[in-house]
């Protein structure tokens, strides 16, 4: 890492920190795992009470109201084993992005409290969204949301997109780990930033050619469209 | 006649994306019952002639033909025969991270028998079997992506074996594998050769060909067919192995003196005692 420029060093740190949170917070089943309070409670009921909760968020008009519900997301997070720093820069990392700009305008039309109120909203739903993948792996849920009738194609391409993620998000780390063995001298920004483009390209193409191998892998099990399950 | 062979391959040529030839004019025919073994060195062809005989692709030159009928992407394009033709062919890729698609190693092992409208209880009956041989019982409720390699690999060939197909189509089986791994696949590969049933394996690891295989289809490293014989009479011409890339010279040391000689590493019970 010492060896690499500053360019370079700001690069790699972002990379390893974007791998570090989709290995944490996507991929993990370490929560999940937990006996917490939430993981005590049967996949399903789990799935439609945090479902119920964000419901009641949605409809939810009141300011204070809402505040006193992520108050209760925060509290469930603690109670299910989840670090409350961790559970709250997650929840409130894309808020900025996805509702205070959003709100913004809002601010100047409608008044503060709108704003505030919209914010808060999001904030709740996003909070009680993030618990049900946290704290119920990944087949349970897809078992779950099948179970309500979600359509079969929905939850396969759910299912897909989950488990490739994760396959090019280590592939991604492989390269970064054959760049950084291969590194002995000093590259600009100008090359690091183009070494990521180029992977990404890479990456892409790759991504192509697994998609038509696992086509390809269904289609000689018997794919024709749409996947057939047995009751249960 | 035509209806003798389980596929018959006529002047079969494919190239990826009609610019990359991978099979130049290949003429083959597989019984039923044969268990054939697919040699050549990297890039010869082995993999999709696999495919090809998979119904996956389908070539741009020649024919092929599946117990006696053409097959082509009209014909796997008809339901009954779709459905007849992949409850009897079945393959396992060599990348198992592409066969494995479910989102827990059971709905693996289901995906295919339910595809083909096998009944619940029937399913769960193969399945159970078959994870029996397969030693991955405990694995059931993992996501495919944790697993080694060599569980993958075990869970890949699983999920194809409950199918029960009449013809088994390896594409590299033990490619990667540690030994404990390789000797289990290829000790459930050889029980399920036991039954009456059509093998084709590509491999480029000779050792293994006698435990699976007896006859043997050399490709070349022009796609083409080299060779087409008895195992025994293909993997005893050292020559004609070390023309193709097939052999590798490597240093070896013999009661302390080292020199080097042509070896391969099939049915020796001595490791570096060839010629």
């Amino acid at each position: 890492m010492g060896m690499m420029g500053g360019g370079n060093l700001f690069i790699e740190r972002s990379l390893e920190a974007a791998l570090a949170f989709f290995k944490d917070a996507i991929f993990s089943d370490e929560i999940s795992g937990k006996k917490g309070v939430l993981q005590r409670l049967r996949p399903k009921t789990r799935v439609v009470s945090l479902l119920m909760l964000l419901l009641t968020a949605c409809i939810v008009g009141d300011l204070y109201k809402l505040v006193l519900l992520y108050a209760g997301s925060v509290i469930l997070a603690y109670f299910s084993g989840v670090r409350v720093g961790y559970f709250l820069k997650r929840v409130w990392f894309f808020i900025p992005i996805f509702a205070v700009i959003i709100a913004l305008p809002a601010v100047f039309i409608s008044g503060k409290y709108v704003a505030a109120l919209f914010v808060m909203r999001v904030a709740t739903c996003v909070s009680f969204a993030v618990l049900v993948t946290m704290t119920t792996r990944h087949s349970e849920l897809i078992m779950t949301l099948r179970s309500f009738g979600v359509p079969g194609v929905f939850l396969e391409v759910l299912d897909m997109s989950y488990r490739y993620l994760f396959l090019f998000v280590k592939v991604f780390e492989e390269m970064h780990i054959a760049l950084k063995a291969r590194l002995v001298s000093n590259s600009g920004g100008t090359h690091a930033r183009g070494w990521i483009g180029g992977r990404i390209s890479y990456l892409f193409k790759r991504s192509m050619r697994m998609s038509e191998a696992v086509y390809l892998a269904m289609i000689a099990r018997g794919y024709t469209g749409e996947a057939k399950k047995h009751g249960r | 006649m035509a209806g003798d062979y389980m596929f018959e391959l006529k002047g079969v040529s494919y190239s990826y994306l009609n610019r990359f030839p991978a099979l130049e004019s290949v003429d083959l025919k597989i019984e039923p019952g044969e268990r054939t073994a697919l040699l050549g060195p990297n890039g010869s062809g082995k993999s999709t002639l696999l495919n090809i005989m998979a119904g996956l692709y389908f070539p741009q030159k020649g024919s092929v033909s599946f117990m006696g009928g053409d097959l082509s992407e009209n014909r796997l394009a008809d339901d009954a025969f779709r459905k007849f033709f992949r409850s009897r062919v079945g393959i396992v890729f060599q990348n198992s991270d592409a066969q494995l698609f479910n989102s827990n190693v059971e709905e693996e092992i289901f995906f295919g028998l339910r595809q083909l409208d096998i009944s619940k209880e029937d399913a769960r009956e193969r399945a159970g079997k078959y994870v029996d041989i397969m030693g991955i019982g405990h694995l059931k409720d993992r996501h495919p992506q944790n697993l080694s390699i060599g569980e993958k690999k075990r869970v890949a060939i699983c999920s194809v074996l409950a199918m029960e197909p009449d013809i088994l189509l390896l594409d590299e089986p033990t490619s990667g594998l540690d030994p404990r791994s390789a000797r289990c696949l290829l000790d459930a590969i050889s029980g399920y050769a036991e039954k009456p049933k059509t093998i084709i394996i590509s491999t480029q690891d000779m050792h293994i060909i006698p435990e699976v295989a007896c006859r043997v289809v050399v490709l070349g490293e022009g796609k083409n067919v080299l060779r087409d014989g008895l195992a025994e009479q293909v993997l005893a011409d050292r020559a004609f192995l070390e023309e193709h890339n097939l052999m590798h010279i490597h240093a070896h040391r013999h009661k302390g003196i080292c020199h080097v000689h042509p070896h391969e590493h099939h049915d020796e019970p001595h490791h570096g005692h060839g010629t």
